[in-house]
This record gives C-alpha cells, sequence and structure tokens, in this order.
C-alpha cells in the first residue's frame, strides 16, 4: 500500500507563497488598506448629509422666527447665505469622498497587481 | 411725517418676538458648536498615516483627496468657516433680541417723557405770546398744553405714582363701578344713515352718536353685497366729570378702570347691548371709539375674544389713551389708534402705544389751539381720519384692506342702546 509522499517542490512553492502573502497582509501596517478608506470616505459622507439637514434647519428656522423689520430680512438674506454654503460644503465633501473611493479601488489595484507581480517573481526564482 | 401722518407699528412697523429669536439663536449657537465639532474631528483624516502611507500606490489620487478634503474643512467657504458664521449669527440674533427688550423697555417711559420735554421750550414761546396777544393767562395755559401734549405725560405719571400711595381699600370705594343697565331707545329697524365707505365715515357717525345722551351707542349690522353681515360698534367719550359714584357709566370712575385694563360697566353694557342687537358670534366686530369710549373698545375687544362671545376683528380708537392696554389685545385683532399730535387726552395714561404688528398708531397734526378742539371727533379727528384715508403708508393701507367687510356694505340698521349704571 502507497503511502502519500509529500513532494519537497510543492511544499517550498506553499512556503514562498505563504511568506509572499505574509508579507502583503502586513503592508496595511504601513498605509490603510482600500476597506479602511471607504470606511472613511462612507463617514465623510455621514457628514455632508447632516450638514444639509442642518442647513435646511435653519433656514426653516430662520422663515419662521416672529421677527419682521429690515433688520429681520437682512438676517434672513445672510441665513439664507450661510444655508448655502453649507450645501457646498456638503457637496464639497461628498466630491472628497467620492476621491477617497476612487483612491482606494486604485490601491485595491496596486495591490492586487503588486502581490501578482511578487507571485510570479517567486515562482520565477524558483524555477 | 409724511402725508400729513405719522405712524407708529402696523404691518410694516417692527415686529419681533424675543423668545423666538433667542430660540432660533440658541439653535445657531448649536450648529456652531457642532459644525466645529465635526470640523475638528475630520482634520484627523487629512494627517491619518495610513491615508497618507496610501500614496505610495496611487500619488495623484491621494493628492486629489487631500486637496478636497482641505478645501471642504478648511477652504473659504469650509466646514470650519460656517462653524464661525454660525456663531456670529447667534451672537447677532442675542444681541438683537437684547436691543428690542431694551428698547422696549425705554421706549415705554423715556418716548413720551422725553417728548414732553423736548417740546417745552417752544410751547413755552408759543404761550408767552398768546397772553401777549390776549392777555389771559388761561388762553396762555391752553396754547402751552395743546403745543406741548407731551407735557400730560409728566403730569401723569405724577398722578400714577401719588395713585400708588392710596391705601387699596381707598381706591376700590373710589372706583366701584356697580353694575351695568342697558335700554334700548330705537326700534331695531331704524335706518343708519348711508353706510361707511372710509375711515372718515367710520368717524363721522361716531361724531353724530356722541351728541347723544350720555352712555348712547350705536350698533349698526352692515349687510354686505355678497349677503354677509359686518357690525360697527360706536363708542363715544366721558360726558360725566363727577368723580363719585354716578348712574352716567361715562364717568370719571370707568376711566380709571379702562386706563388701567380693568372691567368696566360700560364695556359689560356694550357686550350686553351687542347681544340684545343679535349681533352673532360669526360677524365680524368692529368697535369704534373716542376718547374713553376708545379705552372700553380695547377692552371688550379682550375680554370678548377671551370669552370667544364676539368675533371682533377690528378697533378703532380715537383721541384715547390706551397705552396700557392695547398690548393685551390678541393678535388676530387689528387696533388702529388715531391720536392727534396737540391732543392731551392720549398722553393722560403716561405710556406709549405698543408699536407692534396689530396696533398701529396713526398720528395726525390738527392744532385748533384749544384743548377741548384739539380733542373733538368733529374738529381734530374726522379730518384725521380724512388724513389717514388719504395716506399711503403701508401699515396703515394694510389696516384698511383688512377692514374692507366694514366698507362695502349695501345697507346698514341702527339699534341704539343706552347704558347706564346702578349700585
Amino acid at each position: 500500500m502507497d503511502t502519500p509522499r509529500t513532494c519537497p517542490q510543492n511544499s517550498r512553492d506553499a512556503w514562498q507563497r505563504d511568506s509572499v502573502a505574509a508579507s502583503l497582509a502586513a503592508m496595511p501596517l504601513l498605509f490603510a488598506g482600500p476597506s479602511e478608506l471607504h470606511v472613511t470616505a462612507r463617514r465623510i459622507r455621514d457628514h455632508a448629509v447632516d450638514l444639509r439637514h442642518r442647513a435646511a434647519l435653519l433656514c426653516a428656522s430662520a422663515e419662521n422666527v416672529h421677527w419682521r423689520s429690515p433688520a429681520a430680512d437682512s438676517f434672513r438674506a445672510r441665513v439664507s447665505d450661510v444655508a448655502s454654503r453649507m450645501r457646498v460644503a456638503a457637496r464639497d465633501l461628498e466630491l472628497s469622498a467620492d476621491s477617497l473611493d476612487r483612491h482606494a479601488r486604485r490601491v485595491s489595484h496596486a495591490l492586487a497587481s503588486a502581490e501578482h507581480a511578487v507571485v510570479r517573481a517567486v515562482e520565477f526564482v524558483a524555477l | 411725517m409724511s402725508d400729513g401722518v405719522t405712524v407708529r407699528g402696523g404691518s410694516h412697523g417692527i415686529d419681533a418676538r424675543c423668545e423666538d429669536m433667542e430660540g432660533v439663536a440658541h439653535l445657531f449657537g448649536r450648529a456652531a458648536r457642532d459644525t466645529a465639532g465635526v470640523s475638528w474631528s475630520m482634520q484627523r483624516y487629512l494627517i491619518d498615516p495610513g491615508t497618507v502611507g496610501s500614496a505610495l500606490l496611487d500619488p495623484a489620487g491621494a493628492a486629489e483627496y487631500e486637496f478636497g478634503l482641505a478645501r471642504a474643512l478648511d477652504g473659504p467657504h469650509g466646514v470650519s468657516r460656517l462653524a464661525l458664521e454660525c456663531a456670529a449669527v447667534a451672537t447677532r440674533l442675542r444681541a438683537a433680541a437684547t436691543a428690542y427688550r431694551l428698547a422696549d423697555r425705554l421706549d415705554s417711559t423715556a418716548h413720551t417723557l422725553l417728548d414732553g420735554i423736548l417740546d417745552l421750550p417752544q410751547a413755552a414761546v408759543d404761550a408767552e405770546a398768546m397772553y401777549l396777544a390776549t392777555g389771559s393767562p388761561s388762553r396762555a395755559v391752553q396754547r402751552l398744553l395743546t403745543a406741548d401734549p407731551g407735557l400730560a405725560d409728566e403730569g401723569a405719571a405724577l398722578g400714577i405714582a401719588v395713585a400708588g400711595l392710596v391705601p387699596s381699600s381707598v381706591r376700590r370705594a373710589a372706583t366701584a363701578d356697580g353694575h351695568p343697565v342697558v335700554r334700548a331707545t330705537v326700534d331695531d329697524d331704524a335706518a343708519g344713515g348711508p353706510p361707511p365707505r372710509d375711515l372718515a365715515d367710520v368717524m363721522t357717525a361716531l361724531a353724530a352718536r356722541n351728541r347723544g345722551e350720555p352712555g348712547e351707542i350705536d350698533i349698526r349690522i352692515l349687510s354686505r353685497p355678497n349677503g354677509a353681515r359686518a357690525v360697527i360698534v360706536d363708542i363715544p367719550g366721558t360726558k360725566s366729570w363727577d368723580p363719585l359714584p354716578t348712574r352716567d357709566v361715562t364717568s370719571v370712575v370707568t376711566d380709571i378702570r379702562a386706563m388701567s385694563g380693568h372691567e368696566t360697566s360700560y364695556e359689560r353694557g356694550v357686550l350686553e347691548a351687542m347681544r340684545r342687537a343679535g349681533v352673532r358670534p360669526d360677524d365680524d366686530v368692529m368697535l369704534v371709539g373716542h376718547s374713553e369710549g376708545g379705552m372700553v373698545a380695547i377692552q371688550a375687544a379682550i375680554d370678548a375674544s377671551r370669552a370667544g362671545s364676539f368675533r371682533v376683528t377690528h378697533v378703532v380708537t380715537a383721541g384715547s389713551p390706551i397705552g396700557r392696554t392695547a398690548g393685551h389685545v390678541p393678535s388676530s385683532i387689528s387696533v388702529l389708534a388715531l391720536e392727534n399730535a396737540h391732543d392731551l387726552v392720549p398722553h393722560l395714561d403716561a405710556a406709549a402705544n405698543p408699536a407692534s404688528a396689530n396696533v398701529t398708531t396713526v398720528t395726525v397734526d390738527h392744532d385748533r389751539a384749544d384743548v377741548l378742539a384739539n380733542h373733538d371727533i368733529e374738529s381734530a379727528y374726522v379730518p384725521g381720519a380724512r388724513d389717514a384715508d388719504a395716506s399711503r403708508n403701508g401699515s396703515i393701507c394694510d389696516f384698511l384692506r383688512s377692514a374692507g367687510a366694514f366698507f362695502d356694505a349695501s345697507h346698514v340698521s341702527t339699534h341704539r342702546f343706552v347704558v347706564s349704571r346702578t349700585y
């Protein structure tokens, strides 16, 4: 009865692959991984949504305040200006979140390419 | 002064509810704190070592993100700047509310008192000229008072202070008001003259009623072209200067009580007469009063609104000291207070009328160089009402527009009553 034999060549390949994987896994210690970057982008987007809600709330409260005079008119104009700038800031936050998502995808792609290149290099050396 | 009138308050005046303003200031203060907190907490994303390190793999993408976030947070229109803007709005709003409170406090005292003092030198010159021309001290005093009716504020303020020293039991006895007695004097279907078309017509009808016996009031039911009804109640002023208890409901006791915002037999009699004339709870009602009648009208409007017995929508007063009571009129009721700049009587409460959205004070200028003539409906307030009708002031126009239901009637029937008093 034959007993299974381990091929020395195969075990060395496995060890090399594990080493490469471990090295790549350690890379997030140097920089944030794509998933972390996506989480940050989501948080930035949440802040943008909050900012938009706050702009709407402030606008409504300024409209409803019982105050009528020329000063009240300029107050409402100013609040309207602040609210529209809040919406602009919210849009800027969303744009930066979008660019962070794009960056995360590129990082992900770069990591995959690096992993693939290292594996190929290890295989080449093994041959 | 424009159009011959000076206007204070009303729909085009300043109207501010300080509690509202402080509430919104609080919202902005919280927005400032929260926004600053968000900006501060997001700064760490900019310097996060992991994100910065990821630039090794995508330098251009990382730079684009960092630049965009930095602009959104700290740019000229960024979140940090918005936090400061919100804080500034909150501070200004609180300051405005405080200023309004302070101005209100000053206005109710300084406005009337200072007016009297500022006009005094010119009034003294006029009085001296009158004395030299006529040799009559009484006419010189009249000239002094009509040229500077604000002096009455000082006298009234002194009188109110002295009255405060009198024991309350004595005050109560002196101002005992009795109970109203209402008597109809003309058939309910009596013709009431032409329907009013403007404020001058309203004032002319009040002048006609004022020529009647003491306590005589008119309740004029107007039939409008659309079938709806509106009601005008004419309430004349003081006819008895007897300070002691008397059957005449227009006596000084009513003046003292109404000026301080107390219910009077005159007012209860007016409301009883309205019930007996068939005024319905859904009829639009305008109360019109001269002098004491204006004070009674204000108090009747407040009490009718509180009880829900009648739908008083408008009050017109002429030469009435309503500074201490008009502020209690519900905002659903529009008040137009006509005051002749040379009439002493509106100053007798030593308080300026509130400058609120529903109280429009129209000061007209009709100097007859006589204390009584300057207070008289026909010589001062009918022409004053004409001035108001002709004015283009926004507050007056809005008042007259809102009172349109009283100016388009095709028929009017007058119910006449005499209100007296029993003890």
